[in-house]
């Protein structure tokens, strides 16, 4: 599992989902942006991966990506568009990952979101320590696998 | 033979609990089927039941007998039977050969019994015959069984069924203690079982094709061993309309009594044809072969009636697709009713064990319904039957209702709303949480959902309703969930 926190952005969804795929496709993790943005969005068509309170979890999945990635992107406000609740989306969680493979990581992330204080606390918590608090949350023993 | 006996008790005794006859045979070096033999004879040979054999489990020595000494399993002198098993044998052998006399030595020669006890025999033979409506012929040194051709069919099978035969659940084992059956005979009448499911693209279950098998068999005994009048029989309007009605399956008893007059040599009366054809409406036909039996309006008459009377008592209710799938049952048994066909509920202990009260409930209702509809009395086995698609309906609106949460990758979105489901409706059971690849017939069967709640838009599997939900699973979420569970429950109330 690596996390990766992307720096804040200004943009929308997708030229911040476009970005990142740049970000990746640079450092041979994905194929290339456009595939990240399309198979990402395939997934948002389906229904949307937003979860309330300023958070949205957005999907990339391939099959044989591994290790596991998950990508943090807080959104300025001037970028926000709004989540199912309305409210404005803070904080992308981008997932990526295999969907064959069990995903036990992810599973307490998500978990730990159904707290609404831990997404607060995440929405709040500076880009810099950003990780390593995500990495709680998913039970990680260490930052090891932190890039 | 009492060398295995006495092995078999010994390892019942050291087991604790049931032991597969599997086991058993292996233990014992001998077939599945020797093991039945050898519990049936150990039974026989006791006033109560010594060892019990569960579907599923296996055999068990009963516990309050295990304790005790064994008394001796075979009766003195040379015989391997009971009293009991031999009157009956003897009594099958007279009931297959009527109206032919059979010289009394010959009939009780393999039992190496003295004149008394044939005397004795004969005169207990008798008593049996006589509740049947027949009668024992004697002279000096033979004797025949005399009276009616459907008298002595229903004689032959309360003998069959006091010899236990229609308590086995498979033909083989049915067969391995059918007097007179040969390996030829067997596979014949497993041929002509094979071509009626071939016709009617189903396999004819349990007990039925026990009955059908056990019907066939005396029908080729009688054939070989004995003689019954040429019925001078016509077809009466109802047989004309029912066999219209039935245009199938009365094609198919058309074929059947063909290959048994191939078979045996002979020419079958029309009667033999009906006999087969009825008994081929008295089976309970599943799936696509259900809708060869057009739904008589009785039956819908008969259902309302015992459900009314059922709910009156129980106040238990059955939902849409129990009503029909008993509707499905009572079709068959009614014919049985009316044709006298009797059928044996190997599982009837278990069912009043675990259903004494709910079993009580439908006997009356059956008795009720049967005094109603100016029916024969319906027996306990019968009611055994009709008591499991109560008893599943019961099991069914007792059970928590099942939610299966659904993502497309199973681990996203979806983790997140399993807690939110636990969080606000603890009562539900979620069987599981899974991605859209596993949304499949066969896994839905195996979860058995009331709804699948999803993130994300997919078709429903087996009319299990789909809520479309987001992750956030708000107020709008919680409150369709809700009314989809209440639906339900009206559902099943409302029928």
């Amino acid at each position: 599992m690596r996390i990766d926190v992307y720096p804040t952005t200004t943009i929308g969804f997708r030229p911040t989902l476009t970005a990142v795929g740049a970000y990746l496709a640079a450092r041979g993790i994905v194929p290339s942006a456009s595939v990240f943005c399309e198979t990402a969005l395939a997934r948002e068509q389906l229904g949307s991966t937003s979860i309330g309170a300023g958070l949205m979890v957005p999907h990339y999945m391939a099959a044989g990506f591994t290790p596991a990635r998950l990508v943090l992107v807080p959104i300025h406000a001037d970028a926000s568009w709004a989540g199912v609740d309305g409210e404005p989306i803070q904080l992308l969680l981008i997932t990526c990952f295999d969907p064959a493979m069990p995903q036990p990581a992810f599973r307490d992330l998500l978990r730990a979101l159904a707290d609404p204080n831990n997404g607060a606390r995440l929405i709040q918590t500076p880009d810099a320590e950003l990780a390593a608090v995500a990495a709680k949350m998913m039970k990680m023993e260490d930052n090891n696998g932190l890039n | 033979m009492r060398e295995r006996t006495k092995e078999l008790l010994t390892l019942l005794a050291r087991a604790d609990g049931y032991v597969t006859a599997e086991e058993l045979a292996n233990s014992l070096a001998v077939s599945n089927k020797t093991i039945y033999r050898l519990v049936e004879r150990i039974n026989a040979a006791h006033t109560e039941p010594l060892i019990v054999t569960s579907r599923g489990k296996g055999v068990k020595l009963l516990s309050e007998n295990a304790a005790a000494p064994v008394k001796p399993v075979m009766p003195s002198g040379h015989s391997e039977f009971s009293p009991l098993q031999r009157q009956n044998k003897v009594l099958l052998t007279l009931l297959f050969k009527a109206p032919y006399y059979v010289q009394r030595i010959q009939l009780f020669a393999a039992y190496y019994v003295s004149d008394s006890v044939i005397q004795s025999d004969l005169t207990a033979i008798s008593n049996l015959l006589a509740a049947d409506e027949l009668k024992l012929v004697r002279d000096h040194t033979q004797v025949a069984v005399s009276g009616k051709e459907e008298n002595i069919r229903r004689a032959i099978n309360h003998t069959l069924e006091r010899l236990n035969l229609f308590s086995v659940t498979s033909i083989s084992e049915f067969s391995a203690g059918a007097t007179g059956l040969d390996k030829f005979d067997q596979a014949f009448i497993v041929g002509e079982i094979n071509r009626i499911e071939r016709t009617i693209d189903g396999d004819i279950p349990y007990p039925y094709n026990i009955n059908l098998f056990s019907h066939m068999y005396t029908l080729i005994m009688r054939a070989r061993n004995g003689r019954w009048a040429e019925a001078d029989y016509q077809m009466t309007p109802v047989d004309v309309q029912t066999a219209r009605d039935n245009a199938v399956l009365y094609e198919l008893a058309k074929v059947i009594i063909g290959d048994f007059d191939r078979y045996l040599v002979t020419q079958l009366p029309l009667t033999e044809e009906l006999n087969i054809f009825q008994y081929l409406l008295s089976i309970q036909l599943g799936g696509e072969a259900s809708q060869l039996l057009p739904m008589a309006p009785e039956v819908s008459a008969f259902t309302r009636f015992l459900t009314d009377q059922v709910a009156q008592q129980s106040h238990l209710v059955l939902d849409a697709a129990s009503l029909t799938d008993l509707e499905r049952h009572i079709q068959p048994m009614l014919n049985r009713l009316r044709n006298e066909i009797t059928v044996k509920n190997v599982w009837l202990t278990e069912i009043k064990k675990q259903y004494g009260d709910l079993f009580k409930v439908i006997a009356q209702a059956l008795t009720a319904a049967a005094k109603h509809f100016r029916l024969a009395p319906i027996s306990a086995d019968e009611a055994g039957f009709v008591t499991l698609y109560f008893a599943r309906c019961m099991e069914e609106q007792d059970r928590p209702k099942r939610v299966v949460i659904m993502c497309t990758s199973g681990q996203g979105t979806s983790e997140l709303l399993r807690v939110k489901v636990n969080k606000y409706f603890p009562d539900l059971v979620v069987p599981a949480v899974i991605s859209t690849a596993q949304y499949t017939e066969d896994n839905m069967s195996t979860w058995h959902p009331d709804v699948v709640l999803s993130t994300v838009h997919v078709q429903p599997i087996d009319h299990v309703p789909v809520l479309l939900v987001s992750a956030l699973f708000g107020d709008l979420d919680r409150t369709n969930l809700r009314h989809i569970l209440n639906d339900q429950v009206e559902a099943a109330n409302a029928h």
